[in-house]
C-alpha cells in the first residue's frame, strides 16, 4: 500500500498549490475530453508539454510520479495489448489464428498508451497538489448548479467530505486488520484464487463493522453539534478566485483551442 | 526462544520524498521467559519495533534473529509462516479483528491456519477460551454480540490459542475499565508464570510496568534511549521529564513526599517498597513530636 501515490496529498507551497481547487478540477475535465478528441501525434506533444510543465511547477519529484504508475501498469497493459490483437485491419504485420498484429491496431495501442499515460499524470498531479477538502469544496462549487433540478448537493458535498476524509483511517485500518490476521497465519499473497478470496474475508468482514461502528460514533456525534441538514449553514472555508487563477484558465483555453484546429 | 535485533533500521516508504524513519540503529535482546515493557512517547517506534518481532516488517538494514531464523531485507514472505506461530502479536484494540460467526471459531482459527485439524483447533480453542475467563455458554454467540471487554479477551484467546512462545502485546489494557484492566494484566501474569511464555508489552502504564515487567527499554524518536530493570529506568527524575515520560503512581506520591521533607535513598516503585521506606521515618517523626 505504500507506493499507491494515487489519490494522496503531497505538502508543499508551490504555484499549482495555489491554484483554486475549481480551476484545477475544470482543467482536469476539460483535458479528459480533449485527450479523447485528439489523434494526432503533434497535438498530444503539445499536451504532454502541458502537463510536465505543470509536474515542474507542482515542485513534486517526476520519479514519485512514474512511480505512483506502478500499480496501474496492469490495467494499462491489458488494455493496451486487447488494442494491439484485437483491432482489425488492413495492413497485417503478423497472425496467429485470430490473434493478429495489424499497422492500425499498432497506432491504436500507443495511443490508447498515451492517453492512460496523460490522464493518469493530470489527475494524480490533481490529487497530489490539493487538499481532499479542498477538492471536496471545489466539486461542491461546480455541481451547485444541479440544485434546479432538485438535486441534493449539500447531502452530497457532505458525503464526499467525509468519504475523502475516512479513506486514509479506513487504509490505516485496513492495514492494521491486514496485520493482525496475517499474525494469525493468514495469508494474503499466496495459493490459489479460491484461496486468496477466502483469506479476504477475515479481512472484509472486520472492515465492515469497524466502518459501522465508525458511522454511528460520527453521526451521533454530528447530532449533538447542532446538525441537522446542509441547508442555511454558513462556511468556513471560503475559495477564492485569484487573478494567477483567470491567467491559468486563459492559458489552458488557448491550448485546447490550438489543439483542436 | 529469544529474539535478538541486531543493528536495525527501518524507513518507512523508502526512495520517496515521505520517507520517514521508524527505528534507527537497534541493538536489543528479549531473552526467552523475560517478561519486558517497551515504553516511549507515542511516535517513537514501539508499535514499529513490535512489528519486526514476528516478521510483519523486516528491516531496512541489519537483521532480526527470531529463535535461530534470522529475517533480514531479502528474507523470502514463505520463510516466514512457521515463525509467526511462535511469536503472537496481539495489536491495540485486538477486538477489530474478529470476524468469524461463533465466538469459537474464530478462536479456532488461528490453529486451523497453523494445520491444526478441525477437532483438534476447537479443543484448543475450548481450552483457551476457559483459560481468559469466557464461559462456555457464550461460545456459540456471534463475537459482534459481546461487550467491549468480553470482545477483547476473546480477540486475545485468538492469539493465545496458536500456543506462542512470545506473546507480544500492544497495549492491551487501552480503553478498558480498571477491572477489565486488572483481570487482563493479572492473565498474562498467569501464562507468564504458568507457561514460562515470554512476554513482550507495549504500555503508557507505568503501574503496568513497575508492576508486572522485570525488564523495560525505553524508545524515543526511533532510537532506544535506556534499557535496564524498571528501578534502574524509574531512578533518574529529571532524565524521566527530559523523554515526556510519566513516573508510576508511587513515584508521584514520592515526589511530593520529598518537598515536605521526607528523604528516600532509593526510589520506591510498589506500595510496599514506599510504605518500608516511610516506616522508620514516621516512627521517629512521632518519636520527636
Amino acid at each position: 500500500m505504500d507506493n499507491l501515490i494515487f489519490g494522496r496529498y503531497y505538502p508543499g507551497n508551490s504555484f499549482v498549490h495555489r491554484l483554486d481547487p475549481r480551476l484545477k478540477l475544470i482543467i482536469n475535465i476539460m483535458f479528459i475530453v480533449l485527450i479523447f478528441l485528439l489523434n494526432n501525434w503533434y497535438d498530444y506533444l503539445i499536451l504532454g508539454v502541458v502537463v510536465l510543465t505543470g509536474v515542474v511547477l507542482s515542485g513534486v519529484s517526476i520519479r514519485f510520479f512514474i512511480k505512483g504508475l506502478r500499480p496501474m501498469l496492469l490495467l494499462i497493459l491489458f488494455t493496451v495489448a486487447l488494442q494491439l490483437f484485437f483491432t482489425t485491419g488492413k495492413t497485417v504485420y503478423w497472425q496467429w489464428g485470430w490473434l493478429a498484429i495489424s499497422q492500425e491496431g499498432l497506432i491504436n495501442a500507443s495511443y490508447i498508451a498515451v492517453r492512460f499515460l496523460l490522464i493518469i499524470f493530470m489527475s494524480t498531479l490533481l490529487t497530489l497538489t490539493t487538499q481532499p477538502l479542498e477538492i471536496a469544496d471545489g466539486l461542491e462549487y461546480l455541481i451547485r448548479p444541479l440544485k434546479m433540478i432538485k438535486f441534493p448537493v449539500n447531502d452530497v458535498a457532505l458525503m464526499l467530505s467525509i468519504a475523502l476524509r475516512f479513506v486514509p483511517k479506513l487504509m490505516d485500518e485496513t492495514t492494521k486488520i491486514m496485520n493482525a490476521q496475517r499474525a494469525r497465519g493468514v495469508d494474503f499473497n499466496n495459493g490459489s484464487i479460491l484461496k486468496r478470496v477466502k483469506a479476504l474475508i477475515p479481512l472484509l468482514i472486520p472492515l465492515m463493522m469497524s466502518s459501522l461502528d465508525i458511522a454511528t460514533d460520527l453521526t451521533t456525534a454530528m447530532i449533538s453539534r447542532g446538525y441537522r441538514d446542509g441547508e442555511g449553514r454558513s462556511r468556513f472555508r471560503v475559495l477564492k478566485w485569484r487573478r494567477r487563477d483567470s491567467l491559468t484558465l486563459l492559458f489552458f483555453v488557448v491550448i485546447a483551442a490550438v489543439v483542436i484546429i | 526462544m529469544d529474539i535478538t535485533f541486531e543493528h536495525v533500521n527501518y524507513t518507512y516508504q523508502p526512495n520517496s520524498p515521505l520517507a520517514t524513519l521508524g527505528l534507527k540503529d537497534i541493538n536489543l535482546k528479549f531473552t526467552s521467559g523475560s517478561y519486558v515493557a517497551i515504553i516511549g512517547q507515542t511516535g517513537s517506534g514501539k508499535s514499529t519495533l513490535l512489528q519486526h518481532l514476528n516478521a510483519l516488517l523486516r528491516p531496512s538494514s541489519g537483521r532480526v534473529l527470531i529463535g535461530d531464523q534470522a529475517v533480514m531485507t531479502t528474507t523470502k514472505n514463505k520463510e516466514l509462516h512457521d515463525l509467526r506461530r511462535s511469536v503472537g502479536l496481539v495489536f491495540q484494540f485486538p477486538e477489530s479483528q474478529l470476524f468469524e460467526e461463533t465466538v469459537l471459531k474464530d478462536v479456532a482459527f488461528a490453529p486451523k491456519n497453523f494445520g491444526k485439524s478441525e477437532a483438534e483447533a476447537t479443543e484448543i480453542a475450548r481450552d483457551t477460551l476457559r483459560l481468559v475467563g469466557i464461559d462456555e455458554s457464550l461460545e456459540d454467540k456471534m463475537p459482534f454480540d459481546l461487550s467491549g471487554g468480553q470482545m477483547r479477551r476473546v480477540a486475545i484467546a485468538g492469539v493465545l490459542a496458536m500456543q506462542p512462545e512470545v506473546l507480544v502485546l500492544d497495549e492491551p489494557t487501552a480503553g478498558l475499565d480498571p477491572l477489565g484492566r486488572q483481570q487482563i494484566m493479572q492473565l498474562f501474569q498467569r501464562i507468564h508464570e504458568e507457561r514460562g511464555i515470554t512476554i513482550i508489552l507495549v504500555t503508557h502504564q507505568m503501574d503496568d510496568v513497575v508492576a508486572y515487567a522485570d525488564q523495560a527499554v525505553v524508545m524515543s524518536h526511533g532510537e532506544i534511549a535506556k534499557v535496564g530493570t524498571p528501578a534502574e529506568v524509574f531512578a533518574d527524575l529529571d532524565w524521566l521529564t527530559a523523554h515526556n515520560l510519566e513516573l508510576p503512581s508511587t513515584g508521584r506520591l514520592v515526589q511530593r513526599l520529598q518537598q515536605k521533607g521526607f528523604k528516600f535513598t532509593r526510589m520506591p516503585l510498589t506500595v510496599n517498597e514506599l510504605l518500608a521506606d516511610l516506616e522508620p521515618q514516621l516512627k521517629r517523626g512521632s518519636q520527636l513530636g
